[in-house]
């Protein structure tokens, strides 16, 4: 065995970062989206309550 | 509540310094198999990928268990994303040992029964995540999957026999089929801990995201419930 496997190390380590990260960009924009429509949703629900008559 | 805010700021941190030492170790610090060579180092990052897997397949199969016990949907919420990550990482184990299969057995594939039950537990897992998608109600979905998430933990039972049990090309490193460990270096063996416990952190890490995701999902359904009662 010799150094000419040399691009099989890179391609296993490479793929592995290369599926951790894209999984975690998706997962953090997730989040993001995900929060923005929390806080629209909130919004939202703060000015319908608004609208309705009090009791 | 302290400590889980202390998780979330130093998990991160640790993480980083974690990786960046195993990286270190591998590509720098142990020395190269005096059969395989270098290609050998993919054995660190492909133990780190089952030790992830084994370990997200295995709260799985705990949270399905108790879901399907107590029938809460907290339980539920952990297996399903816990699934994610732990199909994630077995796709990464795959593809890491079908990458060093090739320069030293001379093949990406071979129906070993070790491989075979490990595509067999990738099934399962990818099954379990389908399931709810695919089910007329959530409810009948989640309790169908935690089933399957249960059945998963005999396959990774086999999984860890199968190298003593039958006769198959992949071996038994950590533990050899005649006794002892088969990595004698102390380099070697710091290289593999410090690869474990970084891959670890990071699944933690990742584990956590994926909770946050699935919380903020509750919280947005609940409020569409809330705003469809006021219309």
């Amino acid at each position: 065995m010799t150094d000419g496997h040399l691009p099989y190390l890179i391609a296993a380590y490479g793929l592995v970062w290369l599926g951790v990260l894209l999984y975690a960009v998706g997962l953090g924009r997730r989040n993001r989206k995900l929060e923005r429509e929390v806080d629209e949703l909130r919004g939202l629900l703060d000015r319908t309550g608004e609208g309705r008559p009090q009791p | 509540m302290i400590v889980s805010r202390l998780a979330d700021r130093l998990i991160p941190p640790v993480t980083v310094v974690a990786m960046l030492a195993a990286l270190y170790l591998v590509f720098v610090a142990v020395p190269s198999d005096a059969y395989q060579g270098p290609v050998q180092r993919i054995f660190y990052v492909h133990m780190a990928m089952w030790l992830d897997t084994f370990t997200a397949f295995g709260i799985v199969g705990a949270a399905s268990f108790l879901y399907l016990w107590q029938r809460t949907g907290r339980w539920d919420r952990l297996g399903r994303a816990a699934a994610e990550l732990g199909l994630l990482f077995c796709s990464l184990g795959l593809a890491t040992g079908s990458i060093w299969a090739k320069p030293i057995w001379g093949t990406w594939w071979t129906w070993d029964p070790r491989l075979t039950l490990t595509l067999i537990l990738w099934m399962i897992y990818a099954a379990y995540l389908l399931l709810r998608d695919l089910a007329a109600e959530p409810g009948q979905g989640a309790v169908l999957a935690a089933i399957l998430g249960v059945s998963g933990v005999v396959d990774l039972y086999l999984i860890n026999r199968a190298v003593y049990w039958w006769r198959g090309i992949h071996p038994a490193v950590i533990a050899t089929r005649e006794g002892g460990s088969g990595l004698n270096d102390p380099l070697m063996r710091l290289t593999l801990a410090a690869c474990l416990v970084a891959f670890f952190l990071l699944f933690l890490w990742l584990l956590r995201l994926r909770l946050q995701a699935q919380r903020l999902q509750d919280s947005v359904d609940d409020l569409r419930a809330v705003l469809a009662g006021h219309s």
